[in-house]
């Protein structure tokens, strides 16, 4: 899988290039990659169960961090769906931004999110899981934020890597916490380990609100209908078919040890339930096409949500049904809803009308994407939901509320349907403005659809040859079981196949009376369309609050007050262990062995700070610092410390020099502080001193790690071909460290200059 | 500042500060310097040169600005690290070459002299840049 992500990057890369050299046609070269992806996992699948590969790169062997990915039954469901509808987008991306500038930016965040999402479902090493994870959420960013000119589609970009990356921090740490307790980080291991008391409160919590926000469940859904924003073929493959389904793939791939807790079934199901009624209630509220589908996609994923609560097979089997149609069927309309936008620019579906002029493909491709959606028999998600019922109609309690909601949602779904077909087959719209203008259609605007709808009808046709394969290959991933699972495309006169068609009928009673429809002017229906976003804003407003006021307060300007809280820390922080170690000092004072250039130099030093401390002037006051310097420079050099000692001698000229030429810039010198901060300006200074001449001599008495040293000694000659030790610990042993260091005085002195060259001017200050 | 004495003194003190970094920076392997103490010199014998002759002069002299040699530093810091990693060994691991060298007889050199000169040029364009920047407005 390794190379398959890396060849997915390296398209990503060189898709700007090409786009640029081949403006018409290049997209048929990128859509190689993923095509060739997609063989790859049909032969696997076709080899299954002996499809189950895995492959091993050290990573970050100290850390027992590797590459490891796995492709099993899970893993391939979705990587197929990955790579199929990514192929099918990549050509549609070539006539959807064709003679756009940008398109091969477009191409590259593609397969960028792409390689990222195939990586997220094959990773076999939790923190690779989560790297992948949040690459994902950085390309939905990217994407979202596509048409980074418009200031609605820059919000919804900010609101979603906020919020998936809200769930992103929460799955790192989940990740920790999990790898930790299980004492590895291979997913597989964790899982047949399958121990059961591995997924402890915190972390399920933890893993819970990682899969909700990244596949927006209820009360996270608010980002999903915003992040229609992006450009349409980014909106058809990651905001319906893919990414949002991240989350999903965490809960199922983690359901074998997650859901023996109660928590993990109630959180699902409500969270599913409310999520899928919200999201169908709201979606027949949308006017706009794709807000529509994207109301109706966050029905769909509390519908899987709801289907991962329980473990069992005919659930699991449900869920992959379910996950296959609704890619299928909402990935087709996305790109008819782009189609239709591309030809007619109108996105209103009351403003609409007629649109069986464009092409009887794309009409025939939305005909079976939304039959499909209504959940007609002979469409994949007719059988998908068959399946719904029959599970939840041997689940004892869950019975009753269960197949309410289902029944709910797919009569809602089924206006949802006849609302989007409505302007393909009236001649006349609901609500005429301006008289549409009818573009051609470029044939691959229509080729994904078409082929997608056609799988929905083939898929629902013959399930047995078509499904059935990657149905238990999925069941055999998620509940290391191999019970087969049977699946009919016509299940016979039953409770269900009533269940479903009066789901349908009541759908179209309901198309039939919108007019009378209360939901749209309901005040209470606009207020929780809303409430999510405005919680959003809210909570943005008190981060940013509270960003103010911590600065305030922490970054106050007045330098001495710095200085003050620096130094008052060190007193406390260093002092404070230095009093339990008193006990060891043994201070001999004698001054015989003191020499007389040793006492002049310290001398020097003690003159050079009465003379700063004191001077009436501050060239005087600069320059006595300068002696101190000296002095200091002076006392290394007698205690065997040359090196050091030549660079303090440079760096005090550096510093008076540097000090003279900031001397304009200051204000009058004079005395400004009172007696009593002067007090306390002598008091902490003199504790200070006190503790770092205790911690002078404490860590002289002391002598830790004597072997350090001598190593240096023995071998800074030997190995690294040097006899000034301190240099060769510089530059060789510890030159990881001083690269560090010079990193950051590299930084500290751009940060200086910008801080020098970009302060206001004294004309602008006072005014 | 226009000193006569100054600026005799500094012509001919420039380039002998400058000589004497180059010296501290090579022979910082086995004696007292390095390219901490070197790049030091340097820019305070640019200092000198500024204070003689104004900053303007000083920037024609140095022809390319402080902050490119600081970012050169870094990259040939950096670079000398991954030198050493075709051997393969761990980043920023020493290679040293010993080759005859006419008159002096063998040349013993490595990727942390290359370091060194990272480091020299890194604080050598750092402080420069500081003192032009506070020298100018």
């Amino acid at each position: 899988m390794l190379y398959f992500i890396a060849i997915l990057f390296v398209t990503a890369l060189i898709s700007v290039p090409l786009c640029r050299w081949l403006p018409k046609n290049g997209g048929w070269f990128l859509a190689l990659a993923p095509a060739a992806l997609f063989v790859y996992l049909c032969d696997a699948l076709a080899s299954f169960p002996q499809g189950v590969s895995g492959q091993t790169l050290p990573w970050f062997p100290g850390l027992h961090i590797s590459l490891a990915f796995r492709l099993d039954g899970l893993s391939l469901l979705f990587a197929l769906l990955i790579s199929g509808i990514g192929f099918l987008v990549a050509l549609y991306i070539m006539a959807y931004m064709s003679g756009n500038a940008r398109q091969g930016l477009f191409y590259a965040y593609h397969f960028f999110f792409m390689g990222s999402m195939i990586g997220v479902v094959t990773a076999d090493d939790l923190l690779l899981l989560f790297v992948f994870w949040e690459l994902t959420s950085v390309s939905s960013f990217l994407l979202i934020g596509f048409h980074h000119e418009r200031a609605e589609a820059r919000r919804a970009a900010l609101q979603s890597i906020l919020v998936t990356g809200l769930g992103g921090l929460a799955l790192l740490a989940g990740v920790l916490m999990l790898g930790l307790r299980c004492g590895t980080f291979r997913i597989s291991e964790i899982l047949l380990g399958a121990n059961h008391q591995a997924f402890t409160v915190p972390i399920l919590a933890a893993f819970l609100l990682a899969a909700f926000t990244k596949s927006a469940q209820f009360p996270f859904h608010f980002w999903l209908p915003n992040a229609m924003e992006a450009p349409t073929p980014a909106s058809a493959y990651l905001h319906s078919s893919t990414m949002v389904k991240a989350g999903l793939y965490l809960l199922a791939r983690f359901q074998p040890i997650g859901a023996d807790s109660p928590v993990w079934f109630w959180s699902l199901f409500l969270a599913g339930a409310c999520t899928a009624l919200l999201g169908a209630v709201l979606a027949l509220r949308q006017t706009v096409f794709k807000r529509l589908l994207a109301f109706s996609t966050v029905s769909a994923l509390g519908l899987l949500t709801l289907q991962l609560s329980v473990p069992h097979p005919l659930a699991a089997a449900a869920f992959a049904a379910l996950l296959v149609a609704h890619a299928f069927y909402k990935g087709a309309l996305f790109l008819v809803a782009g189609a239709v936008d591309h030809a007619v620019h109108e996105t209103d579906l009351r403003r609409l009308a007629g649109l069986y002029r464009l092409s009887p493909f794309l009409v025939g491709a939305a005909a079976l994407a939304a039959a499909s959606l209504a959940g007609i028999p002979g469409l994949l998600n007719f059988t998908a939901k068959e399946f719904l019922y029959d599970f939840w109609g041997r689940a004892g309690s869950l019975f009753v509320p269960a197949t309410l909601i289902l029944m709910i949602v797919s009569a809602l779904y089924t206006v949802a349907a006849l609302l989007i077909l409505r302007p393909f087959f009236a001649a006349r719209a609901e609500d005429a403005g301006v008289p549409l203008t009818f573009h051609s259609l470029d044939a691959r605007l229509w080729v994904g659809p078409v082929v997608l709808g056609a799988a929905g009808l083939l898929f629902g046709i013959f399930p047995q040859r078509l499904l059935q394969p990657l149905v238990s290959a999925v069941c055999s991933a998620m509940l290391l079981t191999d019970e087969p699972v049977h699946l009919e495309a016509w299940p016979g006169w039953n409770l269900q196949l009533a269940l479903s068609l009066a789901a349908v009928a009541v759908g179209v009673l309901l198309f039939v009376w919108r007019a009378w429809r209360p939901l749209r002017k309901a005040r209470l229906a606009l207020a929780v369309e809303t409430f999510g976003d405005r919680a959003y804003d809210g909570a943005l407003r008190g981060l940013f609050r509270v960003a103010h006021g911590s600065t305030r307060i922490l970054q106050h300007g007045y330098l001495r007050l710095y200085l003050l809280v620096i130094l008052l820390a060190t007193v406390v922080l260093v002092g404070v262990p230095l009093t339990a170690a008193v006990s060891h000092l043994h201070l001999e004072l004698s001054l015989k062995s003191v020499r007389i250039e040793e006492a002049f130099s310290a001398l020097l030093v003690v003159l050079g700070i009465m003379g700063t401390v004191h001077s009436p002037s501050r060239l005087a006051a600069i320059i006595s610092l300068g002696v101190v310097g000296y002095g200091i420079a002076t006392l290394f050099l007698l205690f065997g410390a040359p090196d050091l000692s030549m660079t303090q001698f440079v760096v005090e000229t550096l510093t008076v020099v540097l000090l003279v030429l900031a001397f304009r810039h200051l204000p009058e010198y004079d005395l400004k502080s009172r007696l009593a901060v002067r007090m306390r300006d002598v008091l902490l200074c003199s504790a200070l001193g006190c503790v770092m001449a205790a911690l002078v001599i404490l860590a002289n008495s002391f002598q830790l790690h004597p072997k350090i040293s001598s190593y240096f000694m023995q071998n800074s000659a030997l190995l690294a071909h040097g006899r000034n030790v301190v240099n060769v610990i510089i530059v060789d042993f510890r030159a990881l460290d001083t690269l560090g260091e010079i990193t950051v005085l590299a930084t500290a002195g751009l940060g200086a200059w910008a801080l020098l060259k970009l302060r206001p001017r004294k004309k602008e200050a006072t005014r | 500042m226009n000193s006569l004495i100054l600026q005799i003194a500094a012509r001919y003190l420039h380039p002998l500060l400058l000589l004497y970094s180059w010296f501290l920076l090579l022979s910082g392997h086995n004696d007292p310097g390095g390219g901490f103490t070197g790049g030091l010199v340097a820019a305070a014998s640019f200092a000198l040169y500024m204070i003689a002759y104004g900053v303007e002069q000083t920037r024609r002299a140095l022809r390319v600005d402080p902050l490119q040699l600081a970012g050169a530093g870094l990259l040939i810091a950096v670079l000398s690290g991954l030198l050493g990693m075709f051997r393969p060994a761990a980043f920023l691991t020493g290679v040293w070459i010993a080759a005859p060298f006419p008159v002096w007889g063998v040349l013993d050199a490595g990727t942390p002299m290359l370091f060194d000169l990272g480091v020299y040029l890194v604080v050598m364009g750092v402080s420069i840049k500081l003192v032009f920047t506070f020298a100018e407005d």
